[in-house]
């Protein structure tokens, strides 16, 4: 009788062992998959980083000004400078960056880019709020964000572009 | 003696057929792991080929034969000059194999009046400049950058930056 328990007792320690093994062998072929798997580089950051850079270098035309980029404009508009030959600078900053961004971004759902938002923001030299230029948003905005802001500094005010594309 | 005798042949058995069991086990494992890593391979490939594309074309624009330079006192980021281009498309049979991939294109977004192909006749009024084509069909990576170049209005010279998108296109292995 005694025989036979420590028979069965050395039996399930070997079926132990086997799934021990087994386990662990498991782990290293899950461990080698992992490891060779490519790290993922996202390149959505650098979209939004360049549709950015791109619109602030984006030339229109604005008369008295002659062609002035839209950095200048945002400058012009905070100013209320109304001295371009087709409205005021503020209006045609308006146009000119709705025209842009249904140009460059389709968005909907089922689609690449869901959704996106974009702030035109001025501030004080300590960060502190002054005013919105141009906002505007489109599309569905959740899922995952992609941010990026771009700050220039003129007559000791910051002028903030940002903006934030919804991806799928 | 005949049962001590059966009783370690049957141990010997049984120990032989688990040895077979858990090499077929692990075989199977192994062979299961082997195929799911080749037919991983064909991808990863395409993968490769996906990241190469889309770090020229992070890069690209900045690179001398396309980025605006000193020539726009070095005032833009992700800026091309459109005229480096239009001289590039006519001298691109020299960088064919130059950058790994098969098309390089530039589109321009905005704005774009017309729907005609740049060459030396329609250029600055048009949308689409072919620098690279191979004829093949790829998957395309692309990115924003400033078209710019230098216009001249009333014996002025101005710099006009359009918005556009530089496209780098690749073969997806099937």
């Amino acid at each position: 009788m005694r025989k036979i328990a420590k028979k069965g007792q050395e039996e399930m320690v070997g079926f132990g062992i086997i799934i021990v093994i087994v386990i662990i062998i498991g782990l290293v072929f899950l461990w080698l998959y992992l490891a060779i798997k490519p790290n993922e580089t996202n390149m959505q950051d650098y979209e939004v980083q360049s549709f950015l850079r791109s619109v602030t270098q984006y030339t229109t035309r604005c008369i008295d000004r002659e062609y002035i980029e839209i950095n200048d404009l945002t400058y012009l508009c905070f100013h209320d400078q109304r001295d371009c030959e087709n409205g005021d600078s503020c209006q045609i900053l308006e146009d000119t960056l709705d025209s842009i961004l249904d140009s460059a971004w389709d968005v909907g759902e089922g689609k690449r880019v869901r959704g996106y938002e974009i702030n035109i923001t001025v501030l004080e030299l300590d960060q502190a709020f002054i005013k919105t230029i141009y906002s505007r948003n489109k599309g569905i905005l959740n899922g995952s964000s992609r941010g990026f802001s771009e700050k220039y500094m003129k007559d000791s005010k910051w002028y903030d572009i940002t903006f934030i594309g919804y991806y799928d | 003696m005949v049962n001590v005798n059966k009783l370690g042949q049957m141990k010997i058995q049984q120990t032989a057929f688990v040895l077979i069991a858990l090499t077929l086990f692990f075989v199977l494992v192994g062979l299961f792991f082997l195929g799911f890593y080749l037919q991983s391979v064909k991808e990863d490939v395409s993968e490769l080929n996906s990241r190469q594309a889309k770090l020229l074309v992070s890069k690209l624009a900045n690179s001398p034969e396309f980025t605006c330079g000193t020539a726009f006192h070095s005032k833009y980021a992700d800026c091309v000059d459109s005229d480096k281009v239009l001289i590039l498309m006519q001298n691109s049979s020299r960088y064919k194999n130059f950058w790994g991939v098969d098309d390089i294109k530039i589109w321009k977004i905005h704005p774009s009046a017309t729907h005609e192909e740049c060459n030396v006749l329609t250029y600055p009024d048009c949308t689409t400049y072919n620098i690279l084509e191979s004829g093949t069909v790829g998957v395309y990576e692309s990115n924003f950058i400033s078209l710019c170049r230098i216009e001249q209005e009333g014996g002025k010279s101005y710099t006009k930056c359009e918005l556009a998108r530089l496209m780098v296109s690749y073969t997806k292995q099937t």
